[in-house]
């Protein structure tokens, strides 16, 4: 039996009272329950107009069939398949259907964060005044991914009737599956399998107790073309409490020969076994992440609960056994983008798991690993040597953008050209690796994977690049980070990364001779690396165009920027919509307005190459030009903003950010939670107020607490090692928990210190 | 439930009797019966029919009701009396025909009915032909719910007639957003418009077509605009040949703050199209917004090429004949202005 949820203060749910229809999908998309396989929408069990359910599972793409073609309308792109709905449960009191369309005395779902539980109160009354109370429960198991659990309770409260109870598994939402019912003994399901023959088998076992009196038997079985029922009826009594416990099992072919029956074998089994042992085990794990990696805002509520919010599902998204999959833009929290990857998940999303879950960060490196031959093909059809990166990518690595875009009324066809021009995405890859590396010290990874992705890259800037006639090195056609400005010349942000990533194929080079000779001495040839090629590295690194004017120290984003209309983006406000589809497309472009964080966000990746002069210089002049146009943008300009030490201007954008889920103030959030926002709010609260930075010895702090925060407290991993940082107004506190050996702590000007495990693990700096 | 009713006041004019073919039309449409009132000094007058201004064949199958005292206060309690599901009028009399404002009357029926009146431009070119066909529909939705309360009726209405109904979003510089739990803003254009576009139609829809109404489907097409909410309602319902255009609005013409007041109607022109605006006092509908749904509906009024103006009354379904429950069915909750999901 699915016991109940465990004790929780307010700060550790989120609580959705009531029902919007207008709001429902995205509610459904916050109260997602996900495991890094699976991941099922907050859909109502019994449906409503209102209601996109949606189970998705992690590398089940349809078409699975990639090609090095890339797709043209974005319908031709592989997209995550939806699987059936296993939520599915209808209850009718004396053969009327209960509906939240009838009157409702109570209704709410909280989503416990802590365990990761959905729990839905209801009390339904009927026409004739008959109330019947629902509560309901789910989880995805995340110590057992196959294993999604569920609960239905049902009191009639001031009645006896015949109830009736079916639990569905429904397959009339699901897309990108043929369907076929089973029933293997006591167990039933639904196989689907892609048009390019990827299975997925869903499989039910349920129990029906009543309170004081055992399982209630017989119950049956309804075949449908797309959906599979198991139907009890039976006499309720008044006030007596009756539990439908469900276990559904879901396995793919992707990991399983034989899914249908290892899905069948693994819900009756589980079911048999009860699911108490399966709670505690999901419960556990939450418990371990959460003590890695949440962060406590004391004094300011609201970005406390981004911040839960965002990491619950950061940790609902990631695996660290699956090498083979990523985390899309919207996790498998909705059809947006189709499940695609892009590069926030290396800039924005990994972060995080570097510095909490490092299994679950290298597992995400290695998905770009196994991808590296796909980046090799585009690099060669594109015209360039090394491995360019898909700009979206799904199951194989080879390029999904589609290249043209239908316009809102279903008809005008526009071309879409980050998937031929936003080469940026290699050097953010190249970028992740190293931070991986650098914070792990992971040289097994490096050594295996890590250092060929960092070759191979760095192998295509120097390929890109061109050096023209004012001896320097120019990278011309791309788009950066800001896509309102397509084909520009120079973008400095590649241009900086792609340095970046020519110096990081240097180090890789001569990190391999002298820590992992036989690798280099089977990888150097296998690439036909050569003493030239990396002196060619170096000669590009140190002639590519920056961008940056020493007189002004402003950091010029492409060539030609600055040249551009200057338009006062606050005398448009207050407006309703972003810029570009106030002044369209063509305007734009003519104009200085920036999408999202482009050369605030290099401020940020290569701190440790600007001066303070230059990045305050680059954040006056950039952010008021920023529309903010994407999800990506806010949370690095707090971050910035923080470093500054702008505290008013890092409080708004902190908040900004913190609205795009909890608000929906950018109206998407019905397709999927912001992966990308909840990963650059950690980094903005951990790099920008906490100044969190990597030293070869440990870890360096530069706070820059924020008025009103009493504290902020977080864990870090740091090579193995735990370390708890506390950062209050007139004070830090790092403290080593567990972890192999001592790590040095730098603080602004003071004399680093070391801590050790057990005896001076602890130690107080005060700030100013 | 009672047959609907169609209330037609004609004051003997020929600019009065403009109305009678739109309402024929949506009675036609509405299986709803066609009352004809003439409202006089009293006592009323033993001939109604001959002061009617229309022909006999124009008066066929209608009723013809009398009543004695002010115009609009007559009009709107013969609605309510015989629970009118709409009020169809020319929106100016013959008085007004040279001034550029809205009949006084029409505008006070328009502030005080209880029902949804449909005005009708009364200089049209070839007025009672025009009216036949009725296959577009244009509703503009600012995102906001108060606005979507324009839906369902319209909708409704243009799967009767088997017109195609265009909803069209404008994106504004100036205004400000709607502050409404469960608005829906406008889109990113450019955050990989591969996917927002689409996805952001789609939601749109969710919420504002057919389907968030429990209504069948219809042939809706979504658009999309930007700029200045009249001047792009009036260009999108000139390039999509709207016969009818359903805006959202608070029934209250003259608002101090209003860049344009109810003067304006006035400015319609030729045939051929009709305004439609929704108003909003419902509780539910009470929102920031609907001051900004006003002003541009009312100046979506003023320059219209167009004919109709129906005002939809919040408790009444005007189309169905009765209570819409279904407009706001399901939907319950703390319903506070704070948008906050959690």
């Amino acid at each position: 039996m699915l016991a109940d949820v465990g004790p929780a203060t307010a700060d550790w749910l989120a609580r959705l009272p009531g029902f919007e229809p207008l709001r429902e999908r995205g509610i459904e998309t916050l109260l997602t329950v996900g495991n890094g396989l699976t991941g099922t929408r907050g859909s109502l069990e019994e449906g409503t107009r209102a209601s996109m359910p949606g189970t998705f599972l992690a590398g089940v793409f349809d078409p699975a069939r990639e090609t090095v073609e890339p797709p043209g309308h974005p319908g031709e792109s592989p997209g995550l398949v939806t699987a059936p709905d296993w939520l599915r449960v209808l209850v009718d009191v004396d053969g009327r259907r209960l509906s939240v369309d009838d009157e409702t005395v109570e209704h709410e779902r909280v989503l416990h964060l802590r365990e990761s539980v959905v729990r839905r109160t209801w009390r339904h009354r009927d026409a004739s005044g008959r109330i019947t109370r629902i509560v309901t429960l789910r989880c995805a198991s995340a110590a057992e991914p196959h294993t999604l659990l569920q609960r239905v309770s049902i009191v009639p409260e001031n009645y006896g009737g015949r109830v009736r109870l079916r639990a569905v598994l429904d397959g009339s939402n699901a897309s990108g599956l043929t369907l076929e019912p089973f029933v293997a003994d006591w167990v039933t399901g639904l196989e689907g399998r892609t048009a390019t023959g990827v299975r997925v088998a869903m499989a039910q076992a349920s129990e029906l107790t009543a309170e004081d009196a055992g399982a209630l038997t017989g119950h049956d079985v309804d075949r449908e073309s797309v959906a599979v029922t198991e139907r009890w009826e039976w006499d309720a009594e008044p006030g007596r409490r009756y539990d439908l416990d469900r276990v559904v099992a879901i396995f793919t072919s992707r990991e399983s020969r034989e899914p249908r029956a290892e899905a069948a074998r693994h819900a009756s089994r589980r079911s048999a076994a009860g699911t108490t042992q399966a709670l505690d085990d999901h419960r556990r794990w939450w418990a371990q992440r959460w003590r890695d990696a949440d962060v406590q805002v004391r004094g300011d509520d609201r970005i406390a609960r981004a911040l839960r919010i965002g990491l619950y599902h950061l940790l609902s998204a990631a695996s660290a056994d699956d090498e083979h999959v990523s985390i899309g833009a919207r996790a498998l929290t909705g059809g947006a983008y189709r499940g695609h990857v892009f590069w926030e998940t290396e800039i924005y999303v990994l972060p995080f798991f570097v510095f909490t879950w490092p299994a679950a960060a290298r597992a995400l490196l290695m998905y770009r690993y196994h991808t590296l031959a796909a980046a090799r093909v585009k690099a060669s059809r594109s015209g360039f040597r090394g491995a360019l990166y898909a700009w979206e990518s799904a199951g194989s690595g080879h390029e999904v953008t589609p290249s043209v875009v239908p316009g809102p009324d279903g008809r005008t066809m526009e071309e879409i050209v980050t998937g031929t021009l936003g080469h940026h995405i290699s050097a953010d890859i190249a970028y992740a690796v190293r931070q991986y590396w650098v914070v792990t010290g992971d040289d097994a990874f490096f050594a295996a994977a890590g250092a060929e992705i960092a070759l191979e890259t760095a192998r295509f800037w120097a390929s890109r690049a061109r050096r023209e006639d004012d001896r320097r090195f120019h990278v011309r056609g791309v788009v950066g980070p800001d896509e309102y400005h397509e084909t520009v010349d120079d973008s400095a942000y590649t241009n900086g990364m792609a340095a970046f990533n020519l110096g990081f194929g240097i180090e890789a080079a001569a990190w391999l001779r002298a820590h992992a000779p036989e690798r280099w001495r089977e990888l150097a040839p296998r690439l036909g690396l050569s003493e030239d090629e990396l002196d060619d590295w170096r000669t590009v690194a140190m002639a590519l165009v920056t961008g940056h004017d020493p007189s002004t120290r402003l950091i010029e984003q492409f060539a030609g920027y600055l040249g551009l209309e200057d338009i006062d983006l606050g005398a448009l406000e207050p407006r309703t919509a972003a810029i570009d589809v106030l002044l369209g497309r063509e305007r734009t472009r003519k104009t200085q307005v920036v999408k999202q964080a482009d050369v605030v966000l290099l401020c940020h990746l290569l701190a440790d190459r600007l001066d303070d002069k230059t990045v305050a210089a680059c954040f006056d002049y950039y952010e008021p030009r920023c529309d903010h146009a994407s999800s990506l943008s806010p949370s690095i300009h707090a971050l910035v903003a923080a470093r500054l030490g702008r505290a008013d201007v890092a409080e708004r954008y902190l908040d900004r950010a913190a609205a795009i889920d909890l608000d929906d103030s950018m109206g998407n959030a019905a397709l999927g939670f912001h992966a990308g926002n909840a990963g650059g709010l950690w980094q903005a609260v951990v790099f920008g107020v906490a100044g969190v930075a990597v030293r070869d010895d440990g870890l360096a702090f530069d706070p820059r607490p924020l008025p009103g925060w009493e504290s902020l407290s977080f864990p870090l991993t740091w090579r193995g090692r735990r370390a708890e940082v506390t950062v209050a107004p007139d004070r830090l506190d790092v403290q080593l928990t567990d972890g192999p050996g001592a790590m040095r702590v730098h603080v602004g000007s003071h004399e680093p210190a070391s801590l050790h495990p057990g005896q001076h693990q602890h130690r107080t700096w005060f700030l100013r | 439930m009672s047959a609907a009713f169609v209330l037609v006041p004609l004051d003997g004019s020929s600019f009065s009797a403009t109305a009678l073919p739109a309402a024929r039309r949506v009675a036609g449409a509405l299986d709803a019966e066609v009352g004809i009132l003439h409202v006089a000094e009293a006592p009323v007058p033993e001939d109604l029919r001959g002061r009617l201004g229309i022909t006999p064949a124009e008066l066929a199958g209608a009723i013809v009701i009398g009543a004695a005292g002010t115009p609009e206060s007559e009009i709107c309690r013969v609605a309510v009396e015989r629970h009118a599901s709409l009020i169809v009028m020319s929106s100016q009399g013959e008085r007004a025909a040279h001034e550029r404002s809205l009949g006084s009357t029409t505008a006070a029926v328009i502030q005080a009915s209880d029902c949804p009146v449909l005005a009708v431009r009364p200089d049209m070119a070839a007025p009672r032909r025009s009216l036949d066909v009725i296959s577009r529909i244009l509703l503009p939705l600012d995102g906001s719910p108060g606005a979507a309360g324009a839906v369902g009726p319209a909708v409704e209405l243009a799967r009767r007639i088997g017109a195609r109904l265009d909803l069209l979003h404008v994106a504004t510089a100036g205004a400000a957003l709607p502050a409404a739990r469960g608005t829906m803003l406008g889109p990113r254009y450019l955050d990989a418009p591969q996917y927002e576009w689409p996805a952001w139609s789609n939601e749109f829809l969710r919420r504002f077509g057919p389907t968030a109404h429990e209504l069948p489907e219809a042939d809706v097409r979504m658009h999309h605009a930007s700029g200045d909410p009249a001047d792009e309602v009036l260009r999108h319902a000139r390039e999509q040949a709207s016969d009818l255009v359903a805006v959202a609005w608070h029934q209250t013409l003259a608002r101090g703050h209003a860049r344009v007041s109810g003067t304006a109607l006035l400015s319609f022109k030729r045939n051929q199209r009709g305004l439609c605006l929704q108003h909003l006092n419902s509780p539910l509908h009470r929102v920031a917004s609907q001051e900004e749904l006003a002003i541009h509906g009312l100046r979506v009024a003023a320059q219209l090429e167009d004919q109709y103006i129906s005002l939809d009354p919040p408790t009444f379904d005007p189309l169905l004949g009765r209570h819409p429950r279904g407009w706001c069915r399901g939907c319950f909750g703390a319903g506070k202005r704070n948008t906050t999901l959690l």
